[in-house]
Formats: structure tokens, C-alpha cells, sequence
């Protein structure tokens, strides 16, 4: 393993493919981000943001290319190896339905350290700090029991940031987490999200399609700025 | 692996709806194939119980199976009967340590009457070398000043309430509502206790006793014109002309193919002589084919309910993509999903299996007199038998491999959706 460079994210040459078809819809040749900042990466959808987070989160693999997460090279690790680096170190907000429909709120944000060790670690006691980062994030302690489906999607995206949050993974990846919200709630959301990232020093990656949330992050960066798609000249 | 065990638990709690009609179904089938497999078992077992401690059973030439039924199951009636010659011959052969002569063919309430001799109850058995027993009262006489007496089996005094003391007349053949023998009623003096074989729903009477009753038939019904009241029967020689059979027990068994070859070439009537292991074989042979259809289908119910449980998860599946990926998203592996979708059908098959078996005892516990009444079978209560063992381990077996299928397929879809389910 390398030494941890100082990077929380570094992308090497990198270049993916789907099985079957013959463009490379991810082609970075590179990109990092430091530790601690907090990126905003916008694009058109279809643009390749789910397969990059896909790989960010060890869950596809590029045929070429490198990508050091934490100083840890995924492309080097064994499939369970990847699973549970993605289980201590990132924590996942997606657009919409983020929860499990058969789990309360409480257990919805315990889900973070059933496959990681080192974040119930690092929670000391989990219910307790779930419910803490309840309490930060406004969610009324009458919700927490609840049956998520009773919960508004506001509510709903609250909790699984709080998901997201607990155990203090390093790594925040947020997939259009507002886009189901209306506009001062997103202001909301984006601001309570950034501030409880800063607290536990995560790097926080937010992608969106909104170009105009932009202005609330560190960096803005444009996909296909840093993505060039190519066409295999071998097939 | 805890938490997976956990969260397959939950997730199957949170479609208990959907779940506990394939459970339903899980638990019918086990409990059907248990039962069928309680029944043959437990019928086996009192089938070849029905009667111990005699070496050969004769009769007029007929099959061995044939036999056997109307001789200890009072099943169907001989087309021919032994001679009082043949009886009187081979009951002081110098083999034979004792002979006990049986005379069927009238019946009480639907209860076969067997004519026979008081050592009948000292020389039968049943199960393992069980002598029978009065629960209260004593043997008939037997003497001819006390002929109209009656020994009645555990099963016929519970179900027609009968006390010592108890007059009753007896039908001239096997219908219930046939002739009656209504001038000479029969006093009980005896009830036997329960053995679980035929002769819980037998009437004993003395060989006299049969005689004595058709006096006055001829052919099957009362002689017109002729009454002979039972104060008189003393008068005439009661002894019977022929026996339906003759249980034979040896001064050593040892001798009985050679007693068996003798009867089988006795000159002056055509007879049989079966040894009654034998017999029996033979005739579970026949009725064990209706089981092994039975135990055939039942099996066939549950991989039919099993069948249900795969198709069950695989429906669900798809509305679960979403779900897989969240688990995917917070660190579960394909091999998670995998494990949690096995789980659950495991589960399920095990729940069922308790439950069935639970059916199981509840329903023999509740409903086992009816076949104890019907086929005098007495089904046993209690933990699972070796072979009921084995059949729960193949329930269980078969529900892992069922539960594979979903368990492949949603390791198919959380390996192609990844994190964002394709919907």
C-alpha cells in the first residue's frame, strides 16, 4: 500500500467500459481531490456520474487506469476486500428512496456499521451517535421509530445523511441528493449536509445537474471537463 | 454474518403477508408428509403386531393372505371351513403343544363375533408376546349351563358403552342390521383391555355358543315353523360340526415346516397352514403399494410448496432491486445478498417444518381417534422417529436448494446494478 499522499482521491488513466459496448463511457486521464474539500461535480445526465461513482465506490472496475482512494489502491483489492473498504470509508447519499423500507429511521442510519467494524469503532456507541446526528440534522425525536415510508422525502434524505455520516468515513459521495427536494429546502439540505462534513473532516463529493448549488462548495467541476469519452479503435 | 441473519429476518417480517402463504403451504405439506409417513409406520407396527405366540394358522385352502385377513383381521369371510375331523386330528398331533379353534361369521353392531374356546385368552398374543388381559370381568364359561356368555374387546365396550352384565344379541352375518339372533341374548362377563389389534373390536363366544344360536337356521336365515328357546339348547349336542380356523402353537417351532408339510398333504380335506410372519409380510406387500403412492405424492405436495417459496422470493425480487443496492451502497458484497436471499428461504423452510410438525401433533392429538375408530389404528404421539428424521432433513435439504435459486439470481442483480438499480 502506498503512503497516503495527501489525497483522498486520485485517479490515474483511467478508463471504463460497460460489457458489450464498445465506447469508454469514463476516460480521466487524471483527477484528485484533497483531503477535506468539498467538490461539486455537475454534468448532463448520462454522462457517466453513476459509473464514476460505481468506481469510486469499488463496486465496477476499470479495465485500465488507477484509482487511490485514502492512499489505497482499489484496483489492488480483492472483491470483499473492496466491500469493506467501501463500508469504512465512504458514505453513500443517493437521489431518492435512500432508505429501506422494512428498517426505522434509527435502524436505516445503523445500517452504516453492519458491514464495518471500524465505524461502529469509531461511533463508540452507534445508536447514541445516530441519534445525535438526528438531533443536528432537525429530525424530531417522534420520527425516529417510525416506519421510514411515514417520514416526508425531506425527512427521508435527512436520514440517510445521517446514514451517511455516522462512524466518520472520510469520503462523502452524495448523488443528486436534492433533486427531489424543492429549492429552500436543498439550501437547507446543502448547508446542514456541508457543516456536519466539515465537523467529522469527510471530503465530500456532490454531484448534481444543478449548476446553480454550485456556489456553496470549495471547487466546481464539470464532468466533461475531466471525463473525454472514446470510441475503442480496437473493436 | 450476524447482521445478514438479522436483516434476512427483518426483511422477511417486514412481507410476512406475502410470506406466510407460502409459509402456509410449507407447513401443510410438511405436516402431510409426516403423517403419511406416521400412519404407515404406526400401521405397520400394529399390523404386525396383530397377533404373536402362534406358530401356524390353518384353514381350508385358500391363499395365505386370504387367511390371514378373515382368520385375525375378521376381514372378508372363508369360502370353506375345517371339519371337526380335520380339527380333532391335528389338535393331538404330537407337534402341536396347543390349538385354539376360531368360528366367524355373525357380527354385533357391526363388531365381528368370534366363536372359540376359553384358552383363546391364554394361548394368543400380540405385540411382543403380550398375553391378552381382562381389564374387568372374566372369560366365558364355556360349559353348556352357561353357553349365552360374551367376552367383549376394549374398543366395542368404549363405543357402545357396554358393562358387565350387559345383555346383547348378536346378527347372523356381517351387516349390521342383518337376521338377529333376538331369542338368545348373550350376557357380558368380560372386557378385554385394549391391544390395538382386531381383537379390540371382537365379540368372544364359545364355539357352543355359535352352535347353540343357529339351532333354528338353516341357509342363512331362521328355520320357518321352528323355535327352539335358549332354556332348551342344553339339549342338543352343541358341539359345532367345522371351524372357520385353528391357531396352532408347537412344542417347538423348530418343527413347524414339518407340521406346515404334513397339514399341506393331509389327505382327507384340502387345508392351509401359514405361518402368520409370513403371512403378514405378504399381505403389507399388498396394501404398502397404496403407501408408497401415498408417500409419493405427499413428497411431490412438497416440492410443490417449495416450488411456492422460490417463486415467492424471485417475484419479490424486483421490487427489492432498490433495497439490494442500499445494502451494496453500506458495504454488502454480493455474497451478503447471496447469503441474506438464502437465508430467508431457509428460514422459511425451517419455520414451516416446526410448524408441520407441530400440525402434526396437534392434529393426532385433536382427530387420532378417528382412525383408531374407523381402522382400530392407534397413532403414536411424540418426538419424530428415526425415518421421520430423515424425512425433516430432506424437507430442510431441499428448501437450501430451492432457496439458492433466489439467492443466485439476487447476486446476479446487486452484481449488475451496482449501486444505482436499473428499474
Amino acid at each position: 500500500m502506498a503512503v497516503f499522499s495527501g489525497l483522498t482521491i486520485e485517479l490515474n488513466d483511467l478508463e471504463f467500459r460497460w460489457p458489450g459496448q464498445n465506447v469508454h463511457c469514463i476516460h480521466i486521464s487524471r483527477f484528485t481531490i484533497s483531503t477535506g474539500e468539498r467538490i461539486f461535480l455537475y454534468g448532463p445526465s448520462g454522462g457517466g456520474k453513476s459509473t464514476l461513482l460505481s468506481l469510486l465506490g469499488g463496486v465496477a472496475l476499470p479495465q485500465q487506469g488507477t484509482i487511490r482512494l485514502l492512499g489505497t489502491e482499489l484496483t489492488q483489492l480483492s472483491n470483499p476486500q473492496r466491500n469493506r473498504f467501501r463500508a469504512d470509508h465512504i458514505g453513500f447519499i443517493f437521489q431518492q428512496f435512500n432508505l429501506i423500507p422494512w428498517l426505522s429511521a434509527v435502524d436505516n442510519a445503523l445500517l452504516s456499521g453492519t458491514f464495518s467494524t471500524l465505524r461502529r469503532q469509531r461511533a463508540g456507541d452507534m445508536k447514541k451517535q445516530a441519534m445525535h446526528l438526528f438531533e443536528r440534522l432537525d429530525l424530531s425525536p417522534d420520527l425516529w421509530d417510525k416506519p421510514v415510508f411515514t417520514l416526508s422525502v425531506g425527512q427521508q434524505q435527512r436520514v440517510a445523511a445521517a446514514r451517511a455520516l455516522l462512524g466518520r468515513p472520510e469520503i462523502i459521495i452524495a448523488d443528486e441528493p436534492t433533486s427531489s427536494l424543492d429549492s429552500p429546502r436543498q439550501e437547507a439540505f446543502i448547508e446542514l449536509l456541508l457543516s456536519e462534513a466539515s465537523a467529522v473532516n469527510a471530503t465530500l463529493i456532490f454531484v448534481s445537474h444543478d449548476e446553480r448549488l454550485a456556489k456553496h462548495f470549495d471547487r466546481k467541476v464539470a464532468l466533461t471537463d475531466i471525463n473525454r469519452p472514446l470510441i475503442d479503435q480496437k473493436k | 454474518m450476524k447482521a445478514v441473519i438479522l436483516l434476512s429476518m427483518k426483511s422477511a417480517w417486514a412481507r410476512r403477508m406475502t410470506l406466510s402463504i407460502v409459509l402456509f403451504s410449507i407447513v401443510l405439506s410438511t405436516a402431510v408428509l409426516l403423517a403419511v409417513e406416521r400412519v404407515r409406520d404406526d400401521a405397520r407396527t400394529s399390523f404386525m403386531q396383530s397377533i404373536s405366540g402362534v406358530d401356524l394358522i390353518v384353514g381350508a385352502r385358500t391363499s395365505p393372505v386370504q387367511l390371514m385377513l378373515y382368520s385375525v383381521f375378521h376381514s372378508g369371510s372363508a369360502t370353506n371351513n375345517i371339519s371337526m375331523g380335520s380339527y380333532d386330528v391335528l389338535s393331538i398331533h404330537p407337534l402341536v403343544a396347543w390349538s385354539v379353534p376360531v368360528s366367524l361369521g355373525d357380527s354385533h353392531r357391526g363388531f365381528s363375533v368370534l366363536g372359540t374356546t376359553p384358552s383363546y385368552f391364554s394361548h394368543l398374543r400380540y405385540g411382543y408376546q403380550q398375553p391378552l388381559a381382562f381389564s374387568v370381568g372374566r372369560s366365558f364359561a364355556g360349559s353348556l349351563d352357561s353357553v349365552f356368555e360374551a367376552v367383549i374387546g376394549a374398543q366395542v365396550a368404549k363405543e357402545l358403552g357396554y358393562r358387565l352384565g350387559e345383555r346383547i344379541t348378536l346378527s347372523h352375518g356381517m351387516e349390521a342390521l342383518g337376521p338377529e339372533h333376538s331369542d338368545k341374548p348373550f350376557q357380558v362377563t368380560g372386557i378385554l383391555a385394549p391391544t390395538g389389534t382386531p381383537t379390540d373390536r371382537a365379540v368372544l363366544v364359545s364355539l357352543e355358543a355359535i352352535t347353540a344360536i343357529h339351532l333354528d337356521w338353516s341357509g342363512g336365515a331362521p328355520l320357518p315353523g321352528l323355535k327352539i328357546p335358549a332354556e332348551q339348547v342344553r339339549k342338543f349336542n352343541l358341539r359345532p360340526n367345522d371351524i372357520t380356523a385353528l391357531f396352532i402353537g408347537l412344542k417347538s417351532r423348530t418343527d413347524v415346516f414339518k407340521l406346515q408339510r404334513y397339514i399341506q398333504d393331509y389327505r382327507a380335506e384340502p387345508l392351509l397352514a401359514t405361518m402368520p410372519g409370513v403371512a403378514l409380510d405378504e399381505l403389507w406387500t399388498t396394501i404398502s403399494m397404496v403407501e408408497n403412492i401415498l408417500f409419493i405424492i405427499s413428497s411431490l405436495v412438497v416440492v410443490i410448496g417449495l416450488a411456492g417459496l422460490i417463486s415467492t422470493l424471485l417475484a419479490g425480487l424486483n421490487e427489492r432491486r432498490r433495497e439490494l443496492a442500499i445494502l451494496r451502497s453500506v458495504g454488502a458484497g454480493p455474497r451478503d445478498i447471496f447469503l441474506m436471499l438464502v437465508l430467508e428461504g431457509v428460514l422459511i423452510t425451517s419455520l414451516g417444518i416446526v410448524l408441520g410438525y407441530l400440525l402434526l401433533f396437534v392434529a393426532i392429538a385433536l382427530l387420532g381417534s378417528l382412525p383408531q375408530l374407523m381402522f382400530g389404528l392407534v397413532l403414536s404421539q411424540g418426538l419424530p422417529s428415526n425415518q421421520e428424521w430423515l424425512l425433516i432433513f430432506a424437507i430442510f435439504l431441499t428448501g437450501i436448494f430451492s432457496s439458492l435459486i433466489p439467492g443466485w439470481r439476487a447476486w446476479r442483480i446487486s452484481l449488475a446494478d451496482g449501486l444505482t438499480p436499473r428499474l
